[in-house]
């Protein structure tokens, strides 16, 4: 019975319905990727604004952090208005996805206004 | 009457099932690989200077002495199941109690329990100091790799069911772990077309692994696929040891004379166990392999021999 629990047991975890001594919840892909959003920023003409270029990077692998991983609308934000002195229009638009537990959560757009420096 | 009469046979049709006898190379091999995989799992945190109390220390070189005797096979069969006991405690001393995130992954309770099981069954008959200290049978009863097997299937049924669910199967999920790991918050346009089959593919595949690992038909090109698989997990994702424990508890599966055929087809027999497969080469048709006379040369003396 002990060795019966030892290999369902497992089981039981993974389906999250219970607690066993002998068999602790698993942490399998639950917990990964669950704190990083998804951006799209574009200018007013709908066209996409590189987020990259002014930090002196090609793409995502040698960017800074900050302007790779976007976890919160704040941060997102932010990130729009360091934007605005490369860009030659007056708004930078914000779309962002943050994870939720049915996939990615509601699309949040906003435009953000580049007369205001980003210190506000 | 009746209905008991089948109960019974049924039981006994699984108790045979489960006690299956044959050569126990194949258990040798898991129980030098299981040992190489744990160090490397959860070797680095065991270190000394990363110790905070004293049950570190203690847990620490319990399973290093313990993990050592495992692999090279000394008291192979008991060193095996004081590995596991101690990386059944690690796992919740660390994982539990410390709260340490990489010590208490689904693979670190599979590691566990596959090392207890493998202590089930006689893992230290081959490629051991034990063979080296005495002459031992060439086969055991072999129930442990059964539930070791068991314990695969289960991980991938309950994989499975556990991204049976709309965030997985609509690639939100497979996205958000890109995210992560690659892209950050600017997901390239072509992630959100293949995200979705490839998390469909990927949850139908695990539950055919569940079950179709069982079939013998179907095990050598599952098999392939299977390794195709863990070995995309382990290049794209940092899955840690769980891609090369899961294919290397594949041995499981496999039938034990095929694994015996192998081993001796290597010559690994010959050189550490002292074993003369020819005669189990001849009755497998073994010389399709090619290297049956070979093994048969390098056949230790008659002594050596059971």
């Amino acid at each position: 019975m002990l060795l019966g629990l030892m290999v369902t047991g497992p089981a039981w975890s993974a389906t999250g319905r219970g607690r066993l001594a002998i068999s602790p919840p698993w942490q399998m892909f639950s917990a990964v990727g669950r704190s990083h959003c998804r951006l799209e920023l574009t200018d007013s003409a709908g066209q996409p604004v590189d987020r990259y270029g002014p930090y002196d990077a090609v793409g995502w692998w040698d960017a800074p952090e900050e302007v790779t991983w976007i976890s919160t609308p704040e941060h997102a934000r932010a990130l729009a208005h360091s934007l605005c002195p490369s860009t030659e229009t007056s708004t930078v638009e914000l779309t962002l996805q943050c994870p939720a537990p049915s996939g990615w959560g509601p699309a949040m757009h906003e435009s953000v206004t580049c007369s205001i420096s980003p210190g506000g | 009457m009746g209905a008991r009469d089948a109960r019974e046979r049924h039981l006994q049709h699984l108790t045979g099932w489960l006690n299956r006898v044959g050569p126990t190379e194949g258990a040798s091999l898991l129980r030098i690989a299981l040992a190489l995989i744990a160090w490397a799992q959860v070797g680095d945190r065991l270190s000394l200077a990363h110790a905070r109390d004293g049950w570190d220390v203690v847990l620490a070189i319990a399973f290093y002495c313990a993990s050592s005797c495992m692999l090279v096979g000394w008291r192979g069969r008991l060193a095996a199941g004081a590995t596991g006991l101690a990386l059944v405690a690690i796992y919740h001393h660390f994982g539990e109690v410390h709260g340490i995130e990489a010590l208490h992954r689904h693979q670190s309770w599979l590691l566990a329990s596959t090392v207890l099981c493998l202590s089930l069954s006689p893992c230290h008959q081959h490629l051991s100091l034990d063979r080296r200290r005495q002459p031992l049978p060439l086969d055991g009863n072999l129930w442990g790799l059964r539930l070791i097997a068991l314990q695969l299937s289960v991980v991938y049924l309950f994989g499975a069911i556990d991204k049976t669910n709309p965030a997985f199967l609509s690639g939100a999920r497979l996205e958000q772990i890109f995210a992560e790991h690659y892209f950050g918050a600017a997901l390239p346009e072509w992630l959100s077309y293949v995200s979705a089959p490839v998390s469909v593919g990927i949850t139908i595949f695990e539950y055919v692994l569940a079950i179709g690992l069982w079939v013998p038909r179907l095990r050598r090109p599952l098999m392939m696929l299977g390794i195709t698989m863990h070995a995309c997990f382990f290049l794209l994702l940092p899955v840690s040891t769980f891609s090369i424990l899961s294919v290397v508890l594949y041995l499981a599966y496999l039938e034990p004379v095929s694994v015996s055929i192998v081993c001796a087809s290597f010559g690994i027999n010959a050189r550490f166990g002292g074993v003369d497969r020819s005669g189990l080469l001849r009755a497998a048709g073994g010389t399709s392999l090619g290297r049956g006379e070979g093994t048969s040369a390098c056949a230790p003396p008659a002594s050596a021999q059971r």
